[in-house]
């Protein structure tokens, strides 16, 4: 870990920090406790920078395009400049502008004006500091002669008074506040003048409300009241000022009553503030935006500059006035001549004798003699053409300016726009035509001036991403290119410096005697600073002026309104700002979590009086006569009356959708001196609307091809962006779109039809979007941009999305086209399944898709084969040992798997496979995998690889045309799950839109959804393509010799070219690549974040893209590049060998803690002599290999790889080429080949072995492409932030490594210690049946250079979520085990705001938490309506209920409410029952209003009223379910089924002939065993259960109750010949003593005969075993159903009475203490079971337990009985019908 | 409001229990009414979800929760908890001790 002492690039303050960094990457960031402006302090953004270098969306390669619809494409720095140098050679000086940032450094800013102002003959150079800080250089200019703040920071710490202007200090100046903060403790006086009550002013002695634009009667007034006092400093007025009478003459018309009536401040105080400041033995006056941002904002500065000099407080310790500027460097461009009237050494242009200095200094043509535009004049000049060509750096000013619709339309009107900045997309570069990638902090070596003038040095730790390079480097090769080679020669940062301070010299920003050396180590100086001199801290210490005459100036200040005054259509006065969270517009502080959790989205504060009916939290649509923006609505009383604020860091890119941006509202009225806009007063109104706000003026025509969730979900994004659409809809299918995540839960039967509807058929006729289902588009024209579809008919288009989706992969094997054989991809494949029926069937494809396939068919009753030409299930996600631990899952659920196998014809009774054998089938499932649908898109001429090519934008190669899902290829990968696909909708529903968005790749995460399968492989899940690097996950190879790791994107063109300039020699390739991949560096910076050892595809990307061990040869390249559309080689390399190439554990360099619950994992270097590993390292393989002979080999048939389809034919010609000989499978046909790890006999060993022989010479040879890590692994080992655990098992022999890991494994499978391998091997062998373990566990965390890469959770999701968030955040590791453990312990409460939730729906923690908090959502429910969280896949249900419970207080910990509406708890409702006497819900209602609002609690009421009414309560059947009105279990078809009582599962042959009688009788659908041993009567009609119950002649067997249901017996002592105990007896006899009780939840009861327990007594609710000698035990608390848990033994007894008697005092126990639905198995651990056995145990309290329940059960009756005296006429059917009487 | 409507004579005021509701069937459209303190109402017999009968479902003042999912449905308007969720809503009448339906006819043709 290294450290680099730099600055703080925020705002002006210039607090030193510290940065740690390690392998080029910001680790963390500290304040420098050395410098002397914070002292170790900072506030909270420096320490979130990390997220912001890091950023997936940082620019790194210059991007290039002809047309603003069209999409970038990559250049390199030669075409860029040399381009743009041509282009700008075309335009005269005057129409080129430079819009630059007070981000920049001091050497980028005297770069860029040297080469505008000197060799491009242009002074349009303005900078944003003109929104900044202009007022104050001209205040500072017009009393002083020269711009340059008098005081330092060390006053702050010396003044008596402090007076703070318009200045949110505490928010935006942090440090400074800090300091004041600390001289305010010792005794300084702090007054504030500020309109609203922000953290400064609530700190403040002395808080002077003063109204929005009216500060300056506010100043003048305090200046009357300093004369009138006779506070003035007359000596010093005297001698050293002028203009003392003129501006006197205007305050003295300011009393203070006068000032009071105008600005809101009483009288008392402006004259309190006064004297106090003009009093105190040492004043200081400080201001930032408040006094700059206004029309008058100089005279603003002059006002507290006449203060100061009335008052004497200049040129003293802890006096004078000092603007805190916002930016960092704001200081440094003006004292380069950053501003469009200056020129360096704070010359002026307009000044013939600065201008030839600058001439003679730079030796460039003269400089034009007319100052240049300013900032917002600029882009009016824009708007009308006469600036043609923009050049913009480091600022955002679609976001930062004034009207914003205005300069966007300026913009748009520009011919050429360069935007230069370190991120992309930003709201300005999407409208840009060259976009540069700049290096940002802490990326670039310069200096920065801060507002003390305080020159201080910024370092380079790091380099920057890509080609990204330092703005002056970027102006200096501008420069070149346009022919200046010796004027922009410099070498480096200091080289420019150098030359700029050498142009300062004798001028009053004198810094000629610094220079980076000297700044470095001896630290930062106050300028003037000429050789020699130590700096200086305070200006006029003398009292002398750099004016002609000496002496400062005094200025009338004459006071103005602000420059728009509110009226009746716009009352209020919107004053604008910041938030402390953030910086502008969020291009940093934005990709900050933590930043962006607790400042979310944009708000308005207001005054209730002025929004009446506007609750806070409100969305409301602030409106002024531009523009108006959406915000949401926060009530501050404390604020004045009339005056509203909000502050502007949101643009489109960060606000929430179609909320619009809060400089459309703003006006660009300015300053008529220092032309700064004033953005601090805008009259505007408030209206309570929703809605996006920005409407086009015509309407747009977006055409949809495609009606899948993906075309859906881009048109639903466009629709929240904006109105004014035309939309239109053209698809295959024939209706709207559906949840195609739950297509395999429609196929087993757990969803219906309906649950897969997103929008209802009639939406789309609401929102006028002409859907075209059934009639797909057949051409684009792209040129006159329309479509045609099926039917003839041509639809223009406007922006035209392409999301076709993808077409299921068939085999080519003869009979796959048979009817029999059926896709599984959409609702109808699945009607189609159904409507099959099939007895066996076969699914080819062991993916998500195939198991999915395989267990719906299978829960329809199919026998299933899932058949994979892999070694393993789910071979994209899982690495081997996951792979054979969720086949042992899969095979456990009663599917069948065959491994390895391929297909090699289906016929008509079954699928012939390539081993011979014949697997009999009636249905074949392909479900092989997709292909992109791409024929429309190649038809029509669009770039078209694997998919259609889209940039981040999901652009198209033509403009207009964007592509989403399946069809879609970005950055080389084409995604097929639904969470990365709905972030490319939204992102080109932005697009769409017109508002920038970027979608830079995603972790891809998914789950696989088998009822009893748990799996969610988070790094890979990829239905296709290669898997894309994280930054700073270096793949193949880490160079270990200090050098930067160098991942490589297996994206295609790059690396293609990479390949070609190879040439031989390691650091030769090494150095090659490193320029070469400035394309794939880019992806780096935004890269996908995952990568696995296991992933095969990754290593063999990796290992085609060149990684290879550090120090062996290059890797052989013959196959090409595996994934890579365009390469042709990849084609090949697609198939078999890149399956091959990598291997479980062949991820080159990666450590990994692999966890596999019951086997050894594939770990650790492998028995081979050194010589023997570099040989094979020269043949591209490496460490994964050795250890894959030995664990992985056995996964596929005898360690070949899988192989793709081929028919027989060809595997002979194969075979007969000279290849080695194959093993036959069916010779072996019991073996378990696909088992990883696993050790088959002798025989297979050996053959193994001598396939390893093989293989070995074919690796030789060059054909296997593998990545190679081991010697990476090896330096990684070496690596200080390598777990203890990799160095452990590196040194250590290999048996004890083994150890070790089975150690993790046991720690993380948490005590199930997994037997044995040779043991188990044994029961695999037996067969299938006997597969004790407990836990099928497999945890698996990769860790790449440090950092969370991947995970493998399987059977044991616990921690999933935290896990994703890690992986996404590529959060740091140093102990892979350890992280794995808490993450199986992390709450969702740990999770961040930002941590997305739902992937389905992009749902992130904080909306989940909003719901609850300013939605008001009290229920999981209501919020996943609300947001849709949990409402795709329902993966995440589990952590939203988490989530809600956390934000709503805790639900799980607080007391659950029976009642919600009426927050009443179970206790609540139980206490007032009682005392009242309440008998029935109603009274309840009436009492306390429980039951009323949503009903939801009414069965709950209604239990409760009968328990504690002993059963004599008043019935009230509306509040019970229907279950509960007609004493039978409603179906979901609305029939009911009926279960009469058998006790103790014992039943007569007279009682099975009536029950079948009955059946006949009424028509029952099924008759079935129970698993309560009874007999269910299925389907029976509601009218006919009277009659069914009265033929039935038997008691009610409480099916459908909460109730005591049964209890079930084995056959005992009576019968069994190993019984004990008279389980039939004793379970009879429970049963009647329950029978008829309602409990607050089903209770199911059991008893065993035996410890043999066939019962099942120990997963009953309550549980009896019997045991030896007599005795009997009492279980409570078992569960057997969603979870499963084995019951407490409560107590052993002597008697079947004592049980009885037990057990019925714990149920009535239960009956009063659980809250309603809390089943038994919740409800004793929650009341613990001691307490438990001490209430059931202690004979008082038992009896009385018994007793209250004897009275409860004397009141019971037989439901059932209703059939003769129904509760109601009309209780059990319907209405009559009566047909219509007549027509009106 | 579709331009024509038939009214129906649904039941006698007796044949509800309060709090409840009932199912009949018109024109082979199943048709839930309900009686609540606040008046009677009346919604088509099908949960948009599953097709649960929301004449088996609780009624609480303004809502009744369909018996199968607990999806929730206004009684007024028909409108469901759920964005998106939406059964049709009749008008009911209670003419002495009659309780009168109409129906959309366009309703009872689309059935």
């Amino acid at each position: 870990m290294a450290e680099t002492r730099t600055l703080c690039p925020y705002c002006g303050v210039g607090c030193g920090l510290l940065v740690d960094h390690e392998d080029g990457r910001v680790a963390g960031v500290r304040g420098d406790p050395l410098h002397p402006t914070n002292r170790g302090r900072t506030c909270r953004k420096p320490l979130e920078l990390p997220s912001a270098v890091h950023a997936p969306d940082r620019a790194t390669t210059p991007l290039v395009r002809a047309d603003r619809a069209g999409r970038f494409a990559p250049a390199t720095w030669d075409d860029a400049l040399g381009g743009l140098a041509r282009r700008l050679a075309g335009y005269r000086p005057g129409e080129i502008a430079f819009y630059i940032s007070g981000q920049l450094l001091t050497e980028d800013y005297y770069a860029v004006n040297k080469l505008a102002k000197g060799f491009l003959g242009t002074n349009n150079v303005d900078s944003n500091s003109r929104l900044c800080m202009s007022s104050a250089v001209a205040g500072y200019s017009g009393a002083f002669g020269f711009d340059g703040p008098p005081p330092a920071y060390a006053d702050l710490d010396l003044a008596d008074c402090l007076l703070l202007l318009g200045t949110n200090t505490a928010a935006c100046h942090p440090i400074a506040w800090s300091r004041i903060r600390d001289r305010q403790a010792s005794g300084g006086y702090v007054i504030v003048a500020d309109p609203r009550p922000t953290p400064t002013a609530r700190a403040a002695d002395l808080h002077l409300p003063v109204r929005p634009g009216t500060d300056l009667a506010l100043l003048n007034a305090m200046l009357h009241v300093i004369d009138a006092e006779g506070l003035t400093d007359a000596a010093f007025v005297e001698a050293a000022t002028s203009g003392f009478a003129e501006a006197i003459a205007v305050a003295r018309e300011w009393t203070p009553e006068r000032a009071a009536a105008v600005c809101g401040v009483d009288a008392e105080a402006i004259v309190t503030a006064a004297t106090r400041f003009a009093g105190a033995g040492a004043a200081m006056a400080l201001w930032s935006m408040g006094a700059n941002q206004s029309a008058v904002g100089t005279l603003k500065n002059r006002a507290l500059i006449n203060l100061c000099l009335a008052a004497g407080q200049i040129g003293r310790p802890g006096s004078g006035p000092l603007s805190l500027t916002g930016q960092p460097n704001a200081m440094g461009g003006r004292e380069t001549g950053g501003l469009a009237h200056l020129l360096p050494g704070y010359r002026r242009v307009d000044d013939p004798a600065d201008r030839a200095a600058m001439e003679a200094h730079w030796g460039c043509p003269p400089i034009a003699p007319e100052p240049g535009l300013a900032a917002v004049e600029l882009f009016d000049a824009l708007a009308e053409g006469r600036v043609k060509a923009v050049w913009i750096v480091a600022t955002n000013p679609l976001v930062s300016l004034p009207d914003g619709d205005r300069a966007r339309a300026a913009l748009e009107r520009a011919e050429l726009v360069v935007v230069q900045d370190a991120f992309h997309p930003t709201e300005t570069s999407a409208l840009a035509h060259v976009a540069l990638p700049a290096a940002a902090w802490p990326e670039k070596t310069g200096t920065m001036t801060s507002s003390e003038r305080r020159v201080g040095l910024v370092e380079r730790a790091i380099d920057p991403p890509g080609a990204a390079r330092p703005d002056w480097e970027i102006f200096a090769g501008l420069g070149r290119a346009l022919g200046h080679h010796d004027a922009f020669a410099w070498p480096d940062a200091a080289a420019v410096f150098d030359e700029f301070a050498a142009c300062t010299a004798g001028r009053p920003c004198d810094v000629s005697g610094l220079s980076h050396e000297r700044l470095r180590t001896e630290g930062s100086r106050q300028w003037p600073c000429p050789a020699g001199s130590e700096g200086t801290r305070r200006l006029y210490a003398d009292r002398r002026f750099p004016t002609p005459d000496r002496r400062a100036r005094f200025a009338p200040t004459p006071h103005a309104g602000p420059a728009e005054a509110p009226d009746a259509d716009h009352p209020l006065l919107l004053t604008s700002g910041r938030v402390a969270e953030h910086w502008h517009t969020l291009t940093r502080t934005g990709k900050s979590p933590a930043l962006r959790a607790a400042a979310p989205e944009p708000f308005v504060e207001l005054h209730p009086d002025d929004a009446p009916g506007v609750r806070d939290g409100d969305l409301v649509r602030v409106a002024s006569r531009r523009g108006a923006v959406r915000l949401r609505a926060r009530l501050v009383p404390e604020l004045p009356r009339g005056t509203a604020f909000a502050p502007f860091h949101w643009g489109a890119l960060h606000a929430p959708a179609g909320a619009g941006q809060l400089n459309a509202v703003t006006h660009g009225t300015v300053d008529p001196t220092s032309r700064q806009p004033e953005l601090k007063a805008v009259a505007v109104r408030v209206e309570r609307v929703a809605g996006p706000v920005r409407r086009t003026t015509r309407p747009r025509r977006l055409v949809v091809v495609g009606t899948g969730m993906a075309g859906q979900a881009v048109v639903e994004e466009a629709m929240r962006r904006r109105d004014g659409w035309r939309i239109t809809m053209l698809g295959e299918e024939p209706g709207p779109a559906y949840n195609r995540v739950l297509v395999s839960k429609l196929l087993a039967g757990t969803c219906g039809p309906g649950d897969l509807v997103i929008r209802p058929a009639a939406w789309f006729a609401e929102h006028g979007i002409d859907l075209r289902g059934g009639c797909p588009a057949t051409s684009i024209d792209l040129r006159a941009r329309a479509v045609t579809d099926a039917g003839g008919e041509r639809h223009a288009y406007d922006a035209l999305v392409i999301a076709t989706g993808s077409r299921p992969l068939l085999p080519p094997i003869p009979g796959i086209d048979a009817p029999h054989v059926l896709a599984f991809r959409t609702p109808r494949d699945v009607d189609a399944l159904h409507a099959a029926r099939p007895r066996r069937a076969v699914v080819i494809g062991g993916g998500l898709l195939g198991l999915e396939a395989a267990a719906g068919l299978h829960a329809r009753g199919a026998r299933v084969t899932v058949i994979d030409v892999a070694d393993r299930l789910m071979p994209r996600q899982l690495d081997a040992a996951a792979g054979a631990l969720l086949r042992r899952q899969v095979e456990r659920l009663g599917l069948a798997v065959e491994l390895a196998v391929a297909p090699v014809a289906v016929g008509r009774d079954g699928v012939l496979l390539d081993d011979g054998r014949h697997l009999p089938a009636d249905l074949v499932v392909c479900a092989a995998g997709v292909r992109p649908e791409t024929t429309l898109a190649r038809a029509a001429g669009l770039e078209v690889a694997r998919g259609i090519v889209v940039d981040d934008q999901m652009r198209t190669s033509a403009p207009g045309v964007y592509a989403v899902g399946e069809c879609a290829e970005h950055r080389g990968v084409v995604h097929g799950l639904w969470a990365p696909l709905a972030a490319q909708a939204r992102v080109a529903g932005a697009g769409v839109a017109g508002d920038p968005a970027a979608f830079t790749g995603a972790v891809p995460a998914t789950v696989l959804k088998v009822a009893g399968v748990d799996v969610r492989p988070d790094h890979a899940g990829l239905r296709r393509g290669p898997p894309a690097l994280r930054p700073g996950a270096p793949l193949g190879a880490a160079d270990h010799r200090g050098g930067r790791r160098h991942p490589v994107h297996p994206a295609g063109r790059v690396v293609r070219r990479a390949r070609r300039r190879h040439a031989p020699g390691p650091l030769g390739h090494r150095a090659r690549r490193g320029r070469a991949h400035a394309h794939a560096r880019r992806r780096r910076g935004a890269g996908l974040r995952h990568a696995r050892p296991g992933d095969r595809l990754a290593a063999a990307d990796a290992a085609a893209a060149g990684h290879r061990p550090g120090g062996g040869a290059p890797v052989p390249r013959s196959r090409g590049l595996p994934g890579h559309p365009h390469g042709r080689a990849g084609r090949h390399a697609r198939g078999r060998d890149r399956r091959r190439a990598a291997r479980p554990g062949g991820g080159a360099g990666r450590r990994r803690a692999g966890l596999p619950g019951d086997r050894r994992a594939p770990h650790g270097p492998p028995h081979g002599a050194p010589a023997r590993r570099r040989r094979r390292g020269a043949a591209a393989a490496g460490a994964g290999r050795a250890r894959d002979r030995r664990h992985a080999r056995a996964p596929d048939r005898g360690d070949r790889g899988p192989r793709r389809p081929r028919p027989q034919a060809a595997l002979r010609r194969r075979r007969g080429a000279g290849r080695r000989p194959r093993r036959r499978l069916d010779r072996h046909p019991r073996r378990d080949l696909a088992r990883p790890g696993g050790r088959a006999g002798g025989r297979a060993r050996r053959r193994r072995r001598r396939h390893a022989g093989h293989q070995r010479a074919r690796r030789l040879r060059g054909r296997r492409v593998r990545a190679a890590p081991r010697r990476g692994l090896r330096a990684r080992g070496a690596d200080p932030r390598a777990g203890a655990g990799r160095r452990e098992r590196d040194a250590r022999p290999r048996r004890a490594r083994h150890r070790l890991h089975r150690l993790g494994a046991q720690r993380e499978a948490e005590g199930r210690r997994p037997r044995p391998r040779r043991r188990r091997r044994r029961h695999r062998r037996v067969g299938g049946g006997r597969h004790r373990r407990r836990a099928g566990v497999y945890r698996k965390l990769v860790v790449s250079g440090g950092r969370v890469a991947g995970t493998i959770l399987l059977g044991d999701a616990r921690g999933s979520a935290a896990l994703i968030a890690a992986v996404r955040s590529g959060e740091p590791v140093d102990d892979p085990l350890a992280a794995l453990q808490a993450a199986s312990k992390v709450s969702a409460a740990d999770l961040p705001a930002e941590a997305q939730v739902c992937d389905c729906n992009g749902v992130c923690k904080g909306a989940i938490e909003a719901a609850v908090l300013e939605d008001g959502c009290a229920t999981p429910r209501e919020v996943m309506a609300l947001t849709r969280a949990g409402t795709g896949c329902g993966s995440c249900k589990p952590t939203v209920i988490e989530i809600v419970a956390d934000a709503a207080g805790g639900l799980s910990d607080e007391p659950a409410y029976l009642c919600p509406c009426r927050r009443l708890t179970r206790e609540d409702v139980a206490h007032r029952v009682r005392e009242d006497g309440l008998r029935s819900v109603s009274e309840v209602a009436a009492a306390c209003g429980a039951g009323r609002d949503c009903g939801a609690c009414k069965p709950a009421l209604a239990y409760l009223v009968s328990e504690i009414n002993a059963n004599r309560h008043r019935e009230e059947r509306d509040a019970r379910f229907i279950n509960d009105r007609v004493h039978a279990n409603i179906q979901n078809d609305g029939t009911f089924s009926v279960v009469p009582r058998m006790y103790g599962g014992v039943t007569t042959p007279d009682e099975l002939r009536r029950i079948a009688d009955v059946a006949e009788r009424y028509g029952a659908r099924m008759v079935k065993v129970t698993g309560g041993q009874r007999i269910d009567l299925l389907g029976i009609r509601k009218q006919d259960l009277p009659a069914v119950w009265r033929d039935l002649d038997m008691p009610s067997g409480h099916a459908y109750a909460k109730a005591v249901r049964t209890v079930k017996t084995c056959v005992g002592s009576e019968f069994c010949r190993f019984g004990v105990g008279d389980s039939i007896a004793l379970g009879i006899a429970i049963e009647r003593a329950w029978e008829g009780l309602y409990t607050p939840a089903k209770v199911k009861g059991g008893v065993s005969g035996c410890r043999r327990n066939c019962a099942e007594a120990t997963v009953k609710d309550i549980g009896v075993l019997a045991l030896d000698g007599g005795r009997w035990e009492i279980r409570i608390g078992g569960a057997a159903g969603a979870s499963v848990r084995e019951a407490d033994v409560l107590c052993q007894v002597d008697s079947p009475e004592e049980v009885i008697q037990v057990s019925t005092a714990a149920l009535q126990l239960y009956r009063e203490e659980a809250e309603y639905k809390e089943r038994l198995y919740d409800f004793v651990p929650r009341y613990g079971l001691e307490r438990l056995r001490e209430a059931v145990l202690d004979p008082q309290r038992s009896a009385a337990l018994r007793e209250r329940f004897a009275i409860a059960k004397a009141a019971v009756a037989d439901p059932w009985k209703e059939r003769d005296e129904p509760y109601h006429p009309r209780q059990f059917a319907d209405l009559d019908v009566v047909g219509p009487v007549g027509v009106e | 409001m579709a331009a024509t409507s038939t009214m129906l004579r649904a039941c006698h005021v007796e044949d509800v229990p309060m709090g409840e509701g009932r199912a009949l069937t018109v024109g082979g459209r199943r048709i839930a009414l309900f009686r609540t303190p606040g008046g009677w109402h009346a919604l088509d017999d099908a949960c948009p979800h599953r097709g649960g009968p929301l004449s088996d479902g609780i009624v609480a003042d303004a809502c009744v929760t369909c018996p199968l999912h607990e999806r929730r449905f206004d009684l007024a308007t028909g409108e469901g908890s759920t964005p998106g969720d939406r059964v049709a809503a009749h008008r009911v009448e209670v003419v002495g001790d009659e309780v009168w339906l109409e129906i959309a006819v366009p309703a009872l043709a689309a059935a």
